[in-house]
This record gives C-alpha cells, sequence and structure tokens, in this order.
C-alpha cells in the first residue's frame, strides 16, 4: 500500500481584513498518497489557494498541522519552510512567476544553485526537451510567451527533482489546446519520476485528468449531500 | 449612427481630477512620500550647497587677502610711471589701483637699542579700499601729518613700546635714503588684522615725500579687477600694455592666476549636483509614475481619457513637487543659515567678517533645477502611463527591465545577480554612483585640502625648524654692542624641554676686516654705499680707513650636520674636509652683487689682536644667517675653526626642532623659556606654530565651513541612497516574493543584499579612489604653494569610506526588511494577482 505524503489535520487559516476576519481554511482534513495525482477544484475564494500553498510551505496556518513527507511543516521557522520549498516541493503558478532579471537556464536552474547543488545538466536539457524550451534557455522571461513560461515555469519546479509538484491553476492564462499539453507533460513527468502531483484548476476537463478530484467549499472539504 | 461625427465636449471636470489626485497621494502615503524625500533632498541640496558653497569662495577670497595683507590681484614692484599708473586707472575692468612704498626702517627707539621694523606709505586708495579688509580694528587715523605714524601692537613691542596707545610719543632713529635720523612721533592709530606689514609702521604722504625714496624706482602699485575671475591672457596682456622696464616686476596673485581653474572646478561641481538632482528626481519619477501603471489602467477602464489621465498624474506630481520644494528650501535655510551659524557658534568657531548670506540667485537657482528635473523626469513615464491600454494596464506587473539575450554563466550565484541588478538598472545604477561618489569626492578633496593647509601654504623656516631664535642684542656699528643673550644656561633649558628632538646653534663673533686697495675690504664697502645712497662712496672708504670696527663683521660657525644641509642646498660645492679643517668658508650675501672672482681667493680678518686668512668656497644667498645688522661681510666657517679662534663665541641664532611639529606643550615651555631670560626683548623668535596659526587664522571659518560641505554633500549622498534603495525595494518586491517561494531563504536574500550593497559601495569607492584623487591631485596642485609632496589623508578617508560601505550593505537590508514586514510569501504575492 502507498504510503501518504500529504497530510493536514484541522487545518485552519484565517486572514484579518481591516477589522473583518476572513477564513479561509476551517478544519480541512486532507490525505494525498506518494505519486497520487489529485485535482482540486471549487470556486474562486473558497480556499484552493490557500491550502496549496499551506501545503508548500508559503504560509503558517492558524491552526492544525500540515504534514508533508513526514515532516511537519507547522512547526518549521523561515529557514527551515524555504529549505523545504527547495528541495521537495516544486511550485508552479499561475502567473509563471519567473524571475524577470534571470534567463530561462538561470530561472530553471535557480533552486538548485541556492542549494549550491551541482546542476544535472543532462537531466535539465531532457527536461527542457520535453517541454520544447531548449532554444530559449538564453532569453528572459519578458521575451517569451505565456505558454514558453509556463512550460519554463514547470521546468523549474522540476529541476530540483522534488516528491511533490504543487501547481496553483497552471493553464489559467492558456488556450484549451496549449492547457491539455501542460497537463499532459506534467502526468507524463510526474509518473517519469515518480512525483505526487497536485493541481488546483477550474477546468473540469482536467480534473478529470487526475486520479482523484477533491472539491472545496467555503473553506471546507465538500463531502456531497 | 452612420455618418454621424461624435463630437467631445470639455467638460468641467477639473475639480474631480483634482480631488482623485489628492485622494491618490493619501491613500498612497509611502511610495508619495519617497517621491517627495527625494524632491525634498533634491532642493535641499541644491540650496544648501551653493549656498555654503558662494560663503567657502568668498572666505577663500578674503584668506587671500588676509594672507597678503591687502585686497588686490596684480602688483607691479620696483616702482612705476605715471603712465602706467594713468594706464591701469583708465581700464573699465579694474576696480582700485592702489599705491604703497617702502621708505626706511627703524634702527632703535628710546626704548630698544635695536629694532628692526619698517617704515611703509600707502595713498587713500590702498588703506581705505585695498587694505581695509585685511583690518578688522583700527583705533585713531591714519597718519596725516610728518610726525604722525600708524601702528601695530606688534611694532610697537618690537621698538619696546608695548604701553603706547593712541596719541603716545615715541622716539625712533631710523635709516631713509637721505640718512639716520632720530626723530619724536606721534602715534596717529593703531590696527589690528591681517599681513606682513604688521612689523611696520605706516606714515604720512608728507613723512614719505622726505625720505629720498620715490615711487618711479620703490613704489609698488596694487591692482584690483572688477571680476574676480581673470584669463591669462587678460592678465598678459595687461601686462604687455604697461610696457615694464626690465627692473620693474609684475606679479599677478597666486588666486587671479587660478581663479579660472577655481571657476570651472565650482561650475563643475555645480553640473554634477544639477545632474546628480535630476537623475535621482527622474529614476524615483520613472520609478513611482510605472509602478501605478495597473492603477491608471483601471481608470482609463472607467472611461478616464488620456487627456485627462496625464493631467491626473501631472496634478500629483505637482502637489508633490511643490510641497517638496518648498520644504527643501526651509529645510535648506535651517540648516545653512540658522542650524549651522549656530553650531558654529556654540563649537567656539568665528566666522570673522563672513557669515552664511542668504542669496536670492541660489534659492532661484534652487527652484528652477528641482522644478526642470521634475518636468523633465515626468515626460517619460506619463507617456508609458497615457500610452498602455486598459488591458496591457491590468496584467502589468511592475517596472521589469528587458535585458538582452545573455548565455549561461559561471560564477558565484550571489555575485552574478547582484552584478545583474546594477547592469540591468543603469539610471538607478548612475544615481547611486554618481551621489556617493561626488559626496566622497568633495570629502576627499577638502580633508585632503584641510589636512595639507598648513603644510601647502606656510613657508618652511630654516632646515624645517619648529623654532628660532635670533640673538638680536647687536647693533650696526657698535662691535662691542652684541651680547651672550642666549647662553649655556638657555641652551641647556631648551635641550632638557620635552618634546625638544634637537639643538643646533650658530656661534659667532664680530671681527674687522682690514683695509686694502682693491681688496676684498674695498669692494664690500663700496657694495654697501649702493644700498645706502646717502653715503658717498669716498667719505665711507675714509671713514672705514680711520674706523674698520664701525664696519664689522661676523665669522659664524655652523655644525657638520647644519654644515651638511647648507653645502646641500648650495649644490654640495664645498670640500666637507676643508670646510671642516677652516680652510675655506661660505661667504653671506648683502644685497649687492658679489663677482665671481672673489669665490676661491683668500681675504684677511682680525679677531681682536690676531690677524687670519681664510678662502671664499661659496657665496650663499639665503637669509638665515643674515640675520645679523653689522655692516661687514659675514662669513660661514666650521663651529671647530670657530672654537680655534676664540674660546668663548657668542651664540648668534639657535634651531629647534620638535619630537613632533606643532607640538603646543613645547611651544608654551620654549617660550617661557625665553620669557625668564634678562634680554627677553632682543631674542628674535620665529615659530613654525606661529605661521600655522596665523594662517588658520586668517582662513576664518573657511575650512569648518568647508568641512560642512563635506559632510552635509556626504549625508545627502547617503540620503539619495537610502531613498533610491528604499524605492528600490519597493519595486522588487515581487522578484523578492517570487526567488522566496522558489526556495530562497531570507538569509539568502540577505546575502545577494549584502553583496549589491558591497558592489554600490565598491563602484563608488573605486570612482573616488581614481577620479576623485585626481581631481583631488589636480586642486591639490593648484593650490600647492609651497611644492609638498600630495599626501592623501588616510584616516578620514578610510573612515568615510567605512561609513559608506556600512550604509550601502546595511541600508538594502534594513528596507527589505521594512518592505517585507512579516508578511508571508503567498500575502507578497497576492499583491500582484
Amino acid at each position: 500500500m502507498e504510503r501518504v505524503i500529504v497530510k493536514t489535520n484541522s487545518l485552519s487559516k484565517h486572514y484579518h481584513v481591516g477589522t473583518q476576519t476572513v477564513i479561509a481554511l476551517d478544519g480541512v482534513n486532507f490525505e494525498v498518497k506518494e505519486r497520487e495525482f489529485v485535482s482540486i477544484i471549487g470556486k474562486s475564494g473558497c480556499g484552493k489557494s490557500t491550502l496549496l500553498h499551506m501545503i508548500g510551505g508559503l504560509d503558517f496556518p492558524t491552526s492544525g498541522t500540515v504534514i508533508v513527507d513526514g515532516m511537519n511543516l507547522s512547526e518549521m521557522n523561515e529557514e527551515q519552510l524555504a529549505l523545504f520549498r527547495r528541495r521537495k516541493a516544486g511550485f508552479i503558478f499561475q502567473q509563471y512567476n519567473l524571475i524577470p532579471d534571470l534567463n530561462i537556464y538561470d530561472n530553471i536552474t535557480f533552486p538548485l544553485e541556492l542549494d549550491g547543488a551541482v546542476v544535472d545538466k543532462e537531466f535539465i536539457q531532457e527536461l527542457v526537451e520535453t517541454l520544447h524550451i531548449a532554444d530559449k534557455l538564453e532569453m528572459f522571461p519578458s521575451m517569451l510567451s505565456g505558454g514558453e513560461q509556463q512550460r519554463a515555469a514547470i521546468a523549474r519546479a522540476l529541476a530540483t527533482k522534488p516528491a511533490i509538484i504543487l501547481a496553483d491553476e497552471p493553464t489559467g492564462n492558456l488556450d484549451t489546446s496549449a492547457s491539455h499539453d501542460v497537463i499532459g507533460l506534467l502526468k507524463v513527468i510526474a509518473e517519469k519520476y515518480q512525483q505526487t502531483l497536485i493541481v488546483i484548476t477550474h477546468d473540469l476537463d482536467i480534473a478529470q485528468m487526475a486520479d482523484r478530484t477533491v472539491r472545496l467549499q467555503d473553506g471546507k472539504i465538500w463531502k456531497g449531500k | 449612427m452612420e455618418g454621424k461625427v461624435i463630437l467631445m465636449l470639455a467638460n468641467n471636470n477639473r475639480s474631480v481630477i483634482n480631488k482623485l489626485a489628492e485622494n491618490t497621494i493619501r491613500t498612497n502615503k509611502r511610495q508619495f512620500f519617497i517621491l517627495f524625500l527625494t524632491i525634498l533632498l533634491s532642493s535641499f541640496m541644491l540650496f544648501s550647497i551653493f549656498t555654503i558653497g558662494l560663503t567657502y569662495l568668498d572666505l577663500s577670497r578674503l584668506q587671500n587677502t588676509r594672507l597678503y595683507g591687502s585686497e588686490y590681484d596684480i602688483a607691479v614692484m620696483n616702482g612705476f610711471t605715471e603712465d602706467q599708473r594713468e594706464i591701469l586707472c583708465n581700464r573699465s575692468d579694474i576696480k582700485s589701483v592702489g599705491v604703497l612704498a617702502y621708505c626706511g626702517n627703524v634702527k632703535s627707539s628710546d626704548s630698544d637699542r635695536s629694532v628692526n621694523a619698517g617704515f611703509l606709505w600707502g595713498d587713500k586708495m590702498y588703506w581705505e579700499s585695498q587694505k581695509a579688509p585685511a583690518v578688522t580694528e583700527m583705533k585713531g587715523h591714519y597718519p596725516q601729518t610728518r610726525n604722525e605714524l600708524l601702528a601695530t601692537e606688534e611694532v610697537l613691542e618690537a621698538c619696546g613700546k608695548s604701553s603706547l596707545s593712541v596719541g603716545g610719543c615715541l622716539s625712533l632713529t631710523y635709516e631713509d635714503y637721505t640718512g639716520i635720523h632720530t626723530t619724536d612721533f606721534v602715534i596717529s592709530g593703531i590696527w589690528k588684522g591681517y599681513g606682513g606689514d604688521k612689523a611696520s609702521f605706516y606714515v604720512s604722504k608728507d613723512f614719505y615725500e622726505q625720505t629720498g625714496y620715490d615711487l618711479e624706482s620703490s613704489g609698488i602699485l596694487q591692482v584690483k579687477f572688477k571680476s574676480n575671475y581673470m584669463t591669462g591672457k587678460t592678465i598678459e596682456k595687461l601686462r604687455e600694455s604697461l610696457g615694464l622696464s626690465l627692473t620693474q616686476v609684475f606679479q599677478a596673485s597666486e588666486y587671479i592666476e587660478r581663479s579660472l581653474t577655481i571657476l570651472f572646478a565650482v561650475l563643475g561641481l555645480c553640473f554634477i549636483i544639477c545632474l546628480s538632482a535630476y537623475l535621482l528626481i527622474y529614476n524615483i519619477l520613472y520609478l513611482s509614475v510605472s509602478g501605478k501603471i495597473r492603477y491608471y489602467g483601471l481608470l482609463q477602464t472607467l472611461g478616464m481619457t488620456k487627456k485627462q489621465l496625464v493631467r491626473f498624474i501631472r496634478k500629483q506630481i505637482l502637489l508633490v513637487g511643490v510641497t517638496g520644494i518648498t520644504a527643501g528650501i526651509i529645510l535648506g535655510i535651517s540648516v545653512s543659515l540658522i542650524l549651522v551659524p549656530y553650531v558654529v557658534k556654540v563649537l567656539g568657531i568665528s566666522l570673522g567678517n563672513t557669515g552664511l548670506y542668504f542669496y536670492p540667485e541660489v534659492l532661484t537657482l534652487s527652484i528652477l533645477v528641482t522644478a526642470a528635473a521634475i518636468l523633465c523626469g515626468v515626460r517619460k513615464p506619463v507617456h508609458i502611463a497615457a500610452d498602455v491600454t486598459p488591458v496591457e494596464a491590468v496584467k502589468y506587473r511592475g517596472n521589469i527591465v528587458v535585458p538582452c539575450a545573455r548565455k549561461k554563466r559561471q560564477g558565484n550565484l550571489y555575485w552574478r545577480m547582484a552584478k545583474d541588478q546594477l547592469k540591468n538598472n543603469k539610471k538607478r545604477t548612475a544615481v547611486v554612483f554618481l551621489s556617493l561618489a561626488m559626496s566622497l569626492i568633495v570629502f576627499f578633496c577638502l580633508t585632503t585640502l584641510i589636512d595639507s593647509q598648513g603644510r601647502r601654504t606656510v613657508y618652511p623656516n630654516y632646515w624645517d625648524a619648529d623654532f628660532i631664535i635670533h640673538n638680536s642684542t647687536q647693533t650696526t656699528e657698535d662691535i662691542t654692542s652684541l651680547r651672550q643673550a642666549i647662553d649655556d644656561a638657555f641652551l641647556s633649558d631648551i635641550q632638557k624641554t620635552e618634546g625638544v628632538a634637537e639643538i643646533h646653534a650658530v656661534k659667532g663673533i664680530p671681527v674687522t676686516f682690514p683695509y686694502e686697495e682693491g681688496g676684498f675690504s674695498d669692494f664690500w664697502i663700496k657694495g654697501c654705499t649702493e644700498m645706502k645712497p646717502y653715503l658717498t662712496c669716498s667719505d665711507a672708504v675714509s671713514e672705514y680707513q680711520k674706523n674698520p670696527e664701525k664696519y664689522y663683521g661676523m665669522i659664524k660657525g655652523i655644525d657638520e650636520s647644519e654644515f651638511d644641509y647648507l653645502n646641500g642646498s648650495l649644490g654640495s660645492i664645498i670640500d666637507q674636509q676643508e670646510f671642516l679643517s677652516g680652510k675655506t668658508a661660505i661667504l653671506q650675501y648683502a644685497g649687492f652683487e658679489i663677482p665671481k672672482k672673489w669665490i676661491g681667493s683668500s681675504i684677511s680678518f682680525s679677531t681682536g689682536n690676531q690677524k687670519q686668512e681664510i678662502k671664499i668656497g661659496a657665496v650663499s644667498y639665503g637669509d638665515y644667517y643674515g640675520a645679523t645688522v653689522n655692516f661687514g661681510a659675514n662669513l660661514i666657517v666650521s663651529e671647530n675653526y670657530l672654537e680655534s679662534l676664540t674660546s668663548k663665541p657668542y651664540v648668534l641664532s639657535l634651531t629647534v626642532k620638535y619630537k613632533q611639529s606643532y607640538d603646543v606643550e613645547t611651544e608654551k615651555e620654549i617660550k617661557n623659556i625665553i620669557e625668564a631670560n634678562p634680554y627677553n626683548h632682543d631674542l628674535l623668535s620665529i615659530s613654525k606654530y606661529d605661521d600655522m596659526k596665523t594662517i588658520q587664522d586668517s582662513q576664518s571659518g573657511m575650512f569648518e565651513t568647508g568641512t560642512v560641505i563635506s559632510l552635509l554633500l556626504l549625508l545627502v549622498g547617503m540620503l539619495n541612497y537610502i531613498n533610491t534603495m528604499a524605492n528600490s525595494m519597493q519595486n522588487r518586491k515581487l522578484t523578492f516574493s517570487i526567488m522566496e517561494s522558489v526556495g530562497m531563504s531570507k538569509k539568502q536574500v540577505k546575502k545577494l543584499l549584502i553583496r549589491e550593497g558591497m558592489l554600490y559601495a565598491g563602484g563608488s569607492v573605486f570612482i573616488t579612489l581614481t577620479i576623485g584623487t585626481g581631481i583631488t591631485w589636480f586642486i591639490f596642485q593648484s593650490m600647492n604653494y609651497m611644492k609638498i609632496p600630495f599626501a592623501i589623508p588616510v584616516l578620514p578617508l578610510l573612515c568615510a569610506i567605512l561609513l559608506v560601505m556600512i550604509l550601502c550593505v546595511l541600508t538594502p537590508i534594513v528596507t527589505y526588511k521594512r518592505t517585507v514586514r512579516n508578511r508571508s510569501v503567498t500575502e507578497r504575492l497576492r499583491e500582484y494577482e
């Protein structure tokens, strides 16, 4: 039986906007098994991104715990979380979030260089060829199309061979054909490198490509009527 | 609707736009505060630097006037003709032409039998216009009648009459071209101030006219131009127009000769300051406007036209600009005209007659330059904001510079990224480098000048001595007048003084040179009569034959090390052994030409009853050994030889060197020893420390002002850097959040920022040490009157560099911390979604 790689226990996140408190997550209990492809769907503001950010160690929970690959993220300090993001998680954002001052190659190898690791050039070459951006490596993000930038962002997320890939609406800015290509590529690569894939999406077609779909509503996992 | 034309009619929406502009500023206080601060700093910097700079120039001119003793640019010496004076007076570029003339020297007073003071006469223009800036206090009036004298406290003391006040009388024996006279004088006035004329009396025109001196052969014309800046060509043309004779000397002051260099240096500095203010405002404006593109896009989406948008942006900038300029000028006035003079006063520093003044032209210039920088700076970003479509604006994620495609590179990640930051934003880098380097260069330059001021301008004493004491007990015609004023006990006291490194005594005895027709003594007495028109040659020779003691000379003995120094200054032409063994002597120049035939010839002299002979090896033209007042020749011999002539030589001069130059304590002790000496009135002192103090005194706050300028520039440079960095951090917030989202820790961000800071500091320091050293060297040499070697004040410069480095490194870290605060990566990323 495959082991659980992500586990949240009563995970809550509250934001303060002015005098109001917004409950983004409300006691979420959620599990993802190793090498599983899970899609998360839900309406805008239901807490999808917040959940993903908690799992990726980008934000601190108000209460509850997040355990990823045996590590309790709720107990980690900022330095440890940065190390976790660099080594264990690969993040793909809807806005690509490439570093504008670095060219595509430097963007892809950036997390590796932060770790002082030797860049596995063959692996990076294989990755960029698979993602069809091998001829864009010397260019800067602003010189590429949206699809190309998203593929560069995927390459960056995969460069460190993370245990878990977290994609926050990776196809939000792409057309249908490019969206299916990107998800297809992600799935192939995740299978190839035995990685766990969690994708937030609005697109039900894409959600159906996952092994399992989880729906969030008002900060809670929706279990059906 | 086909065929219809839609007309846009102007609405009165000015009030809506104004209200929106005010509200936007209110709700975006943080961003607009940076812009406000930038404009404030720029106008403050312009106002303060120009105000203090102009004061500095005034002070440096005043210092020049004080050092020279009066205000002039050109001096025509060794006499002048009435025509030459006419030419100068008729020129439209000349402000004043004054006349100054030497007309005799005081030999003794009724209180002191050996006095060394001169008589000077100056015309009305000289005294009332040119001398006035160097006079700080005047009691009484300039001499009107023949028996009136204008004195200083110094000259009265030299005559042993320090208690005299205006109206007091004294009897002086003086020598002029008509002879030696003794006359009773009345003190018509006493002045205090600056100049080399403090050891002289000023006399009336009547007195001058009866001294036998005439303006054509010994008068001095002093010329002051209307402008403070003249070209070398104009000065040269002026010289040519005068048709000077061979004996006349045309001398331009150091200041006017360098005036254009100074003007260009000042204009260059003004240009750099204006450019730096412009770049700073442009950069911050550009970042500020382009950072709100999304907001402007939103306004366009809601129906705001491009014209309205431009007006809206301009309105915001106008509001911030006017407030910033006003605040900057108020701060400038407070700091330059209130705070600085107050601090200077509290510290007990005198700014003399010159203070810090309000210059309306500086106010206008500061406002104009700042306003021009705002107008130029706002043009491009306004166009960007107006030209971007609403859709593009909504997608806008900050001001991203698109660099050229770049290959994969090796090297440390942090250094690489830090270098890219500097390269990718050239304008910001230029602003930081320019502003920091300019601050450091001005600091470097001024501290170098301050540090070397004494050495550059204080004439070194003989042998670079710290203190020289001359025995001036002797009188011109009495061979027995010399006293042992510097005796063994006195020498021992000086030697024992803590802080004294070494002393060298010049000893001597009076000697007579027997008259030989056609011989050395004959040549010498004839030479002396050339200098004294009231003596006829035949009378002098016959008097010499009768009383050779009246024309006595002096044999002066020096030790080996002093010989080495003297021989070195003569080009090492004397054989040391011959000198030390007493075979050769060095003849002292006495103001008339000594033909070469006397070099190598032997001359006879008598000490008491003994007759001696010695060969002349060389002629020394230095004036140190010439302090004795005897008519006859002075011969410098070895100490050993002198001691073979007499067992009890007189000490004529004493050269004292300190362990540490300008040591106040040692100076004080030596002066106390002199004070205790019974012959203290006849011990003439020359102190390097006093010379330096005189120069410092004449500067009157000039360097305090210079220091304030350099510190202000340093402060403004640092504030500019802090401001630019704060803005840069605002602009790069998203980039940092992205980097952190993919695993960069805060520690690593700090590592990157430290390297960026180090590059900014390194670049600025590099510019300072290269270009800055060049500029400093150039300015130093243009003011290096004493041709001293160029030396950098290492400690203050190191401190300034260290300060800049610490600031450069800490500022990005602190501003990053303030930008991030305690918000999570997600919160920060969401700002841009």
